[in-house]
């Protein structure tokens, strides 16, 4: 593997920019995604906010929330698999 | 006591858990990797001679920047895991500190705290593991770190963090166990396995910290459990001499500087009756592991609220069991089916020094 091109003096601050701009994008995302959401179930009359902290998912969905969940981390830190030194 | 978590706390959890298994999973195999390519790098400017002591090994690994990265990822989400499990418990925090504090209806067990006890200053100088105001400063102490632990070890030991408990229950030799001491209880997550494997036993469990034995009493009624709790010092307890028939602990002798430790093993020996058994169940010394795995979990000394952890891993604990007037010394691993903890440095049995008065 090629070395990664570094533009700080410390290989570790780009790397950290990486992290920062992978978490930005999926905070973006997330809120695009509430907003359609809230405004449809809004315009529905569905479900309210206590609905929602009262929720508890099966045990299958557990599981999907787990892989869903290490996949957001492996792209949260894609950085890594290249080689930042 | 319900302390089961809302949606936004759990999803807190979940992302915290994410980071401790990315790190532990995912980052931890590509470290290595990095770490072999480093050591190609020592070999040729020493002789040939490979990293053969985690200072050694330290010298390869600290100046790299996935080194860095790893560790700084893993003490932020330990830091970031306590935040968010407090801030989950703040608006119930009334409520739940008048739970702890009321008794509890027909109670199978008991509970005693001790206000007048002195606590050590090795003790209470030390955030145990990050945990902030540790296991004495925070009334919602034991809550706190049932619901941080299993985050904490990656769901290794079991649903109700026993396994190490039942590591140990599983390599004392059977027979008749009419009284018996659990040293540094916490919230008798790993007393419980034990009081399960001895049904006739009479349990005792004591710990510093009130807060964490008010908690493991609430604890242990939930779940069906007789123990007696209260709050004493592992080094001078109140018990009479000759009293237990097997003093047990787990995973308590790194939490605690050598000579607490001394203290502590000549105490399990007053309070055993002639012919008892002491069984100390912790992690393996530093000789029985790699100079690699060595390195990486001696990093908890100094960044995970560990101060005594080198010091127990290269402390012979057989010569402490010898002076304190121990027969029969032996050391044995215990196997559990997930043993090892939180599995970046590598997966091994825990360890267990055994002797007989």
């Amino acid at each position: 593997m090629t070395k990664r091109p570094s533009q700080f003096d410390d290989p570790a601050i780009d790397a950290l920019l990486g992290i920062v701009l992978s978490l930005g994008s999926e905070v973006y995302v997330l809120r695009d995604r509430m907003r359609v959401i809230e405004k449809m179930l809004e315009a529905k009359g569905a479900i309210s906010r206590a609905d929602i902290e009262a929720y508890k998912p099966t045990p299958e969905e557990e599981g999907e929330i787990g892989k869903d969940r290490d996949a957001f981390m492996a792209r949260f830190f894609r950085v890594f698999e290249g080689n930042p030194e | 006591m319900n302390i089961e978590p809302n949606r936004t706390s759990r999803a807190t959890f979940d992302y915290v858990e994410g980071l401790k298994r990315y790190v532990a999973e995912k980052f931890m195999p590509r470290l290595r990797a990095a770490y072999e390519t480093g050591e190609e790098r020592y070999v040729q400017t020493h002789n040939g001679e490979k990293p053969a002591t985690m200072e050694q090994v330290g010298e390869v690994m600290r100046p790299m920047t996935l080194y860095k990265y790893n560790r700084a990822i893993q003490r932020a989400s330990q830091e970031l895991m306590w935040a968010v499990v407090y801030e989950s418990l703040e608006p119930r925090r009334a409520e739940l500190t008048e739970e702890l504090n009321r008794s509890t209806e027909d109670a199978r067990g008991s509970v005693e705290v001790d206000p007048k006890l002195e606590l050590p200053k090795y003790y209470t100088a030390v955030d145990f593991h990050l945990q902030p105001r540790s296991y004495h400063g925070d009334d919602l102490a034991g809550i706190v770190y049932d619901i941080g632990v299993p985050i904490y070890v990656l769901r290794r030991n079991g649903s109700d963090s026993g396994e190490s408990g039942r590591a140990l229950a599983s390599v004392i030799p059977p027979g008749r166990y009419e009284k018996i001491l659990d040293m540094g209880c916490g919230i008798g997550q790993k007393t419980l396995p034990i009081a399960d494997a001895f049904p006739e036993a009479e349990v005792h469990a004591i710990d510093l910290g009130a807060p964490m034995v008010k908690y493991a009493h609430k604890r242990a009624e939930r779940m069906g459990r007789k123990v007696h709790f209260s709050q004493q010092n592992v080094e001078r307890t109140n018990f009479a001499d000759n009293t237990f028939d097997l003093v047990v602990s787990t995973i308590l002798l790194h939490e605690i500087p050598p000579s607490a430790i001394r203290n502590m093993i000549a105490e399990s020996y007053r309070v055993l009756k002639p012919g008892g058994l002491a069984a100390h169940l912790d992690l393996p010394p530093y000789n029985q592991l790699s100079p690699y795995n060595t390195f990486l979990m001696d990093w908890d000394t100094r960044n995970n609220g560990e101060p005594y952890w080198r010091a127990f891993h290269e402390l012979d604990l057989p010569a402490i069991f010898r002076e304190a007037g121990f027969k029969d010394i032996r050391e044995i691993t215990a196997e559990s089916k997930n043993s090892g903890r939180g599995g970046y440095s590598g997966k091994f049995p825990y360890w267990v020094t055994m002797a007989e008065k």
